[in-house]
């Protein structure tokens, strides 16, 4: 069993996000909640996560600076956006800063599995 | 006084964008709010901004404490009535999906920052210098108005 963490100062996209992942068959993986990149880094030096599902626009740190703070520590984990913000640019960043995937709100199931089934999650 | 050609694209890019997000995350398309119910003038909602540095607007929708209510449980998968907190939390994801789905679909508007939601209720007051356009749907059974206030000036 892997374990995931999703990352959204939003409790209706984190319920989102889960609610996407049963119904892309991501069944067998534990799921976690972080409200924002500071929590959510905390939760990550802790140790035991394989996949990260981040929010980009967040309070206290955000989802770029978490995936940046992510690399330099030396957290080896899977990372991936689920962000309203789509433009090139943003997906540029992201990618250029180690992220597998941007997936762009709203997004459906399928969007989730296309991207999780080559990391072997699904 | 009539709205500006600037403020009527804004518009019409938050209508695709509301679509967009109503038929992907709820399943189902925008209709008709007349046959649901009119609106009072008193609304609850939540906008988004779009920042740049030529320009600035904020992107929002508001309904009545009911719709507000239903789209909430509606992003919840509720079926009993959520706390205030959660519905303002539901309409600030809405809301944010859509200006990120505006901003998306005006991408020769470069270098627009997504503000963080902020929720509303009454109605909206705006300048002189600034315009506000609005367009009522219906997000299933739940009469919504789509906002668009920017800057007259820069329009």
């Amino acid at each position: 069993m892997k374990k995931l963490l999703i990352v959204d100062d939003s409790k209706a996209m984190r319920m989102i996000v889960r609610r996407a992942l049963r119904q892309a068959n991501i069944l067998e993986h534990s799921v976690d909640e972080a409200a924002n990149g500071e929590e959510a880094l905390e939760k990550l030096k802790a140790g035991g996560y394989d996949l990260v599902l981040a929010d980009w626009n967040m309070p206290q740190m955000n989802g770029i600076d978490l995936l940046k703070s992510v690399k330099s520590s030396g957290i080896s984990v899977h990372f991936g956006f689920i962000t309203s913000e789509g433009t090139g640019d943003i997906r540029e960043t992201a990618m250029t800063n180690g992220a597998q995937f941007l997936i762009v709100k709203p997004f459906t199931p399928e969007a989730i599995f296309e991207v999780l089934k080559p990391l072997g999650y699904a | 006084m009539s709205l500006s050609d600037e403020a009527k694209v804004w518009l019409e890019a938050t209508l695709d964008a509301a679509n967009e997000f109503s038929s992907t995350t709820l399943g189902f398309d925008l209709g008709d709010p007349q046959a649901i119910r009119r609106l009072p003038e008193n609304l609850t909602g939540c906008f988004v901004a779009l920042v740049g540095e030529q320009e600035s607007l904020q992107i929002g929708l508001a309904s009545d404490s009911a719709g507000c209510q239903t789209l909430a449980q509606a992003l919840f998968a509720a079926d009993e009535p959520l706390p205030d907190p959660d519905v303002s939390d539901a309409l600030g994801e809405i809301a944010n999906i859509i200006a990120g789905g505006v901003k998306k679909r005006r991408v020769a508007k470069t270098g627009m920052a997504l503000g963080l939601p902020m929720v509303m209720e009454g109605h909206v007051r705006i300048t002189d210098r600034q315009e506000i356009a609005h367009l009522d749907v219906a997000l299933g059974d739940v009469p919504v108005r789509l906002l668009v206030v920017c800057n007259r000036e820069q329009s």
